[in-house]
Order: structure tokens, then sequence, then C-alpha cells
């Protein structure tokens, strides 16, 4: 009888254990950007982005529709659309590396662990090797992942016409804030 | 008054149009879906159908137009705050139609269950297919409830 509940035991902490160490993802990840300049200051946010992040390798993929992005102010959306990224020829950004320190994160045990993310970045169909700092924080078993970094512009050759050319800073602030659920 | 005059008067005139109309434009913000005609009017299983077969063809069709769908729910997410996220389409299919609620809409979705038959506006943001293994969207953007039935 004790060697019996001694296993079932050992099958729930191992069930524990598949979950903690399972798939996360979701579909309502928020990501916006900001650029700052004396002129002017720009900012969009998008609620639907998609996440996919495997606890047990650290294996990161998010894909973010670029029409998803909301500005206040209906002419930029517009400009940005058409002008800037071309949404209609490259729909989507997306971002595939990997958590480089992920043995270091306890998915099982809730706190804020320093995170660093390193992978291709595709944006207008450019694709950059990026790395970017943030954390992961664990919040009743998932994980929530939050990260500001910068990219260049040019980097995924949008360019800008010369009249806006001082209303658009070079560098934009990308700020991820994306809250996983379990995947089943 | 001399013709100079007047000329300058119609100058000055147009200028200050011009001024008005490019700050009308300037803060232009999106409209309220509600006070939008729609460009197409489709059911949800059709329209998903589409994007499966041929997703920049869709894209081409459908992307950033206002679409309205029929369509039932399968599930609701509610983010932080009175952010609604309706999933409609075939509840043996892994692909949906997101409907992202516009913040305006919060009470009346709130009381929207799955199952339930309904018809909502929304910008078309795009398709993303299942590279991931979670199943392959389809993303409506700040929706409105038309019409609903239990």
């Amino acid at each position: 009888m004790k060697t019996k509940i001694f296993f079932c035991f050992l099958l729930f902490l191992a069930s524990l254990g598949l979950v903690a160490q399972g798939k996360f993802y979701t579909k309502n990840g928020k990501i916006s950007f900001f650029s700052s300049t004396s002129l002017e200051d720009i900012r969009a946010n998008n609620k639907t982005v998609t996440v996919l992040l495997d606890s047990k390798t650290g294996d990161l993929q998010i894909a973010v529709l670029m029409k998803g992005f909301e500005f206040k102010k209906a002419l930029m959306q517009e400009h940005f659309n058409k002008n800037y990224v071309e949404s209609d020829k490259f729909p989507k950004a997306e971002f595939k590396g990997q958590v480089i320190n992920n043995n270091t994160i306890n998915y099982a045990a809730d706190g804020t662990y320093p995170a660093k993310v390193k992978g291709r970045l595709t944006i207008h169909g450019q694709t950059k090797e990026i790395e970017a700092p943030g954390t992961i924080q664990v919040r009743d078993g998932k994980p929530v992942l939050q990260s500001v970094f910068n990219v260049l512009v040019a980097d995924y050759n949008i360019s800008i016409p010369r009249l806006y050319r001082d209303n658009i800073a070079k560098s934009i602030q990308v700020t991820v804030d994306c809250s996983l659920t379990t995947l089943q | 008054m001399s013709t100079k005059k007047i000329i300058w008067l119609i100058i000055i005139l147009l200028l200050g149009i011009a001024a008005w109309y490019g700050y009308k434009e300037y803060n232009r913000t999106n409209k309220n879906l509600a006070e939008v005609n729609p460009d197409f009017k489709i059911d949800a299983i059709s329209l998903l159908k589409e994007f499966e077969n041929d997703d920049s063809l869709a894209g081409s069709k459908y992307n950033g137009k206002v679409i309205e769908v029929k369509g039932m729910v399968k599930s609701i997410e509610q983010d932080a705050g009175d952010y609604y996220t309706l999933v409609i389409g075939d509840s043996a299919s892994l692909s949906s139609l997101r409907c992202v609620m516009d913040s305006s809409e919060a009470a009346g979705v709130s009381l929207v269950k799955p199952g339930y038959q309904l018809i909502v506006r929304g910008a078309c943001t795009g398709y993303n297919k299942d590279e991931m293994g979670l199943g392959a969207d389809l993303v409506l953007n700040r929706c409105i409830l038309v019409d609903k039935k239990e």
C-alpha cells in the first residue's frame, strides 16, 4: 500500500513538472513602439501579438500583424502602413529565437527572473540578429514576458520621406508585455 | 475694391481653408466602426475558408477593409481592464476569427456567451497562418457588436 501511495505521489510530482515545463502561449500579447523627436512623440500599440514559449528549451516565437498597430491619429496609422512598413506587402513582423539564460528561470516558482533573448527579428522583409534584455515574471505558474529595447529604422530598410525625417526618430523604442497561459 | 485686393483676399481665404483642412486631417482619429458602412458582409466560416485557400489573395481583398461577419462564438477572452476578444468560428476547427472588441462595446460584450450567434463589424488586420501549432487566426480590430442571438 505504502509503495502504491509513494508511486502515486511520484506520478503527481511528475505531472506537476510536465505542466511547469511545458509550452506557454498567448494571442493577446502587447507590443508598443515609441518614437520621440523634438517635433513630436509617436506611440502605437498592438494588442494582438501571438507568442509561443517552450519553457523546456527556451525557444521563443513571436508574430505581429503590422496592421494591428493602433495610433492615436488615423493619418499616422495610414502613413505607417502604406509608406513606411508597407504592410500590404509585408503584413507580419516575426521573431524567432531563444531565451539564452533559460536554465536560470524556474517556471515552477513564482518570481521575477532577469532574461536575455537572442534571435532573428524580421520587419519589412528584412531580418536582423537582435539581443534584448528583459524579465520573465512567473505569476501563478504562468510567465509574463517584459522587455524594452531599441530598433534602428535603417536596419529594416524603412525609408522616411525627407519631409517627415525630423518627425520620426532613427531609433524606435519597442516595449513588449505579454502574459502567457499554459498550452494544453 | 481693386482687383489686386480681391486676389489677395482669395489667396488668404484659400490658405486659411488649406490650413484648416491640414489641421483637421492631421488630428483625425480612427472612426468608430458603428458609423462606417462595411466593405464586405460575409459569414465567418466562408471568410476563413478564403484565407485557408489562398491567404495572400484573400489578404489583398480584405486586409484593411471593414468587414461585417456572422458566426458562432467559440470562446470569450477578457484581458486586464475591459478588453474583450470574441473568438468566432467552427468549434470543430482550430481556425478562428478573433474579434478584438472596441472598449466602448464592453457592456454589451460582457453578456455574450459561447454558442451565441453574432454579427460583428471590424477592421480586418490580417491572417496568422498556423505556423506555431496554435491554429490559424484572422484578426479583426476595433470591432463593434451589430447583433446577437442566444
